[in-house]
């Protein structure tokens, strides 16, 4: 299911049968039902839904993958000089997590977007700096363990620099747990993402986005016009769904 | 016991503190001049510096925060910019309202995930374990949104059970009001299932392969004594902590659905303040957030120690 979603996210444009982004014509054939031109119908614009469900992948999984990206680069390299240094700055750090995490996503992300107003880079910069946190707090716990080990002493003797041991002898034996971790963000991250178009802080108007397209057409739905609303409903379904499984699928193989 | 309460509140405070140094940052700071975010790229820069003026936005920062969390501490948090009132009055209405909801999702959630995670235990490796687990989990993954939209779809405009808005005519009776909630909370429930099912499991497995668990057997008690008096006394404390840290994941799921289902509560209150630039509001609303899930995680810490038989003193173990 994730395949047939990362297939589309690259492929996607090239097989919409329309334009997802509309011509002018498009007007004249507004909120048609799902017909043998138009698979899914038409929406308030008379675009094609199929087509916009199909760009919506490439969207959905950019901005989520680049999020979680930088998310967890930030976020790896706090949680070894956090857990390799310790003491002082781990408390204070810890802290400062607290008080953030007592916020939820959806609201920290609401406020910072009301300031720089909606914008794809935005939500890539805020969503990937609340969870470099997040992950820097796995890998801190990590990294803790690891540092009790022979290795490390070792390293330590022969007087390698604490960026040398860090990056060359921690951080390769850390890395399952952080690629866990990658994924498990990652399922969320399309979560905010998409919470947040969905309530209008995400992307500019008119980009082909799954959450956005169902704030346009939900009003729609007393008049018993469903199909802009439930196709990219169930795009969405079907993606966090496949990629929670696969996340689900490395994390065991990692622990047998 | 009361030295552990007394420093978990001291912490409970920093935090809000933090928190606090946190949203005033963000609300004040980084939109830049507060005046000018209100009244748009077209009003005059008279217009501009007055109301900055009457805002107290164009004081030193040191001394707004001062005067914003001195006036917290004693329950004003200002005028919201948009709707002309107190902050705080329109902060309780929408909590009430928020609570409603929030306690509807919780009374579905709680028995129904404890029961799954309590059966995927005792049927552990087969197929209802594997339905209860992949199925919580899928579910905990679709955003409120999604799955709202569908119930919407379904249940209130095809089947036409239930109405497609949670806001109920003014005095209604409380089964009018309950039947409009019904809905807008299962997407709340279907998300918080997974994780409370998946805790409760983790703790009736721990349980179930105990020394005391394998004691209580071997004298000869039935099993079902053995896992109503033994595994679930043990296995139910996690699952009081999952729930209360639960009620921060909750708020951020709460402005999605209030949003859809058009419905008079916080998030739906935090949400026009963002759209509408009202930080006075937005500032109020999410301090407030900010300290119901502290004193939600406090009461969880308690509440746990409490009923640890491990930790309570003086009790019958």
């Amino acid at each position: 299911m994730t395949a047939m979603w990362v297939f589309l996210a690259i492929f996607g444009e090239a097989i919409a049968p329309f334009d997802p982004l509309g011509t002018p014509e498009d007007v004249l054939n507004r909120l048609e039902s799902p017909s043998a031109d138009n698979w899914f119908g038409t929406d308030q614009l008379g675009r094609d839904v199929f087509s916009r469900v199909l760009a919506g992948a490439r969207q959905a999984l950019t901005v989520a993958l680049a999020a979680t990206a930088l998310g967890t680069v930030v976020g790896t390299f706090l949680g070894l000089l956090v857990g390799y240094f310790g003491g002082l700055v781990d408390d204070i750090i810890g802290r400062i997590l607290d008080a953030f995490l007592s916020i939820p996503l959806v609201i920290t992300g609401m406020i910072a977007l009301t300031a720089l107003g909606p914008n794809t880079l935005g939500v890539i910069i805020v969503i990937g700096l609340v969870f470099a946190p997040l992950i820097a707090k796995t890998v801190r716990a990590a990294v803790l363990a690891e540092r009790q080990l022979d290795y490390v002493s070792a390293a330590q003797l022969r007087r390698e620099r604490p960026l040398h041991i860090m990056l060359v002898e921690i951080l390769p034996n850390v890395i399952n747990v952080i690629i866990v971790e990658f994924t498990v963000r990652l399922g969320y991250a399309i979560f905010v993402v998409l919470a947040l178009s969905f309530l209008g802080f995400g992307v500019e108007p008119s980009v082909p986005d799954w959450g956005l397209s169902i704030a346009d057409h939900y009003q729609f739905l007393t008049n018993d016009i469903w199909w802009p609303v439930l196709f990219p409903a169930a795009a969405i379904a079907s993606l966090v769904v496949g990629i929670n499984l696969l996340s689900d699928a490395i994390a065991q193989a990692f622990e047998q | 016991m009361t030295r552990f309460v007394l420093r978990r509140i001291g912490l409970a405070l920093i935090t809000l503190f933090l928190l606090s140094v946190l949203v005033f940052i963000g609300t004040q700071l980084l939109p830049g001049d507060v005046g000018r975010r209100v009244l748009g790229p077209f009003a005059t820069q008279e217009a501009v510096d007055d109301l900055n003026a009457r805002l107290g936005t164009d004081r030193a920062l040191i001394v707004q925060y001062g005067d914003w969390i001195g006036g917290a501490v004693q329950g004003d948090l200002g005028d919201s910019i948009s709707f002309s009132r107190p902050v705080s009055e329109l902060l309780g209405r929408a909590l009430r309202n928020s609570a409603k909801l929030a306690v509807v999702a919780f009374v579905i959630v709680v028995p129904l995930g404890v029961f799954g995670g309590i059966m995927a235990a005792l049927r552990r490796g087969k197929p209802t374990d594997r339905l209860i687990t992949v199925g919580g989990l899928s579910a905990t993954v679709i955003p409120e949104f999604v799955s709202g939209i569908v119930l919407i779809i379904v249940f209130a405009v095809w089947l036409d059970w239930f109405p497609g808005t949670a806001t109920p005519p003014p005095d209604s009776s409380f089964i009018t009001q309950l039947h409009h909630l019904i809905l807008p909370a299962i997407p709340l429930v279907l998300v918080l299932f997974g994780y409370i099912s998946r805790i409760t499991r983790a703790g009736v497995i721990e349980a179930l392969e105990s020394d005391y668990v394998r004691t209580a057997t071997l004298k000869g008690l039935p099993r079902p004594t053995v896992i109503r008096r033994e595994v679930l006394r043990n296995a139910l404390l996690p699952t009081i902590a999952v729930v209360a840290s639960q009620v921060g994941y909750l708020i951020g799921g709460l402005v999605v659905v209030e949003v859809l289902f058009n419905y008079q509560g916080i998030g739906r209150l935090l949400f026009d303040a963002a759209q509408k630039a009202d930080f006075p509001l937005l500032a109020g609303g999410v301090l407030v957030v900010g300290a119901a899930f502290q004193i939600s995680m406090l009461l969880a810490d308690v509440a746990y120690s409490l009923l640890n038989p491990r930790i309570r003193v003086g009790g019958k173990a």
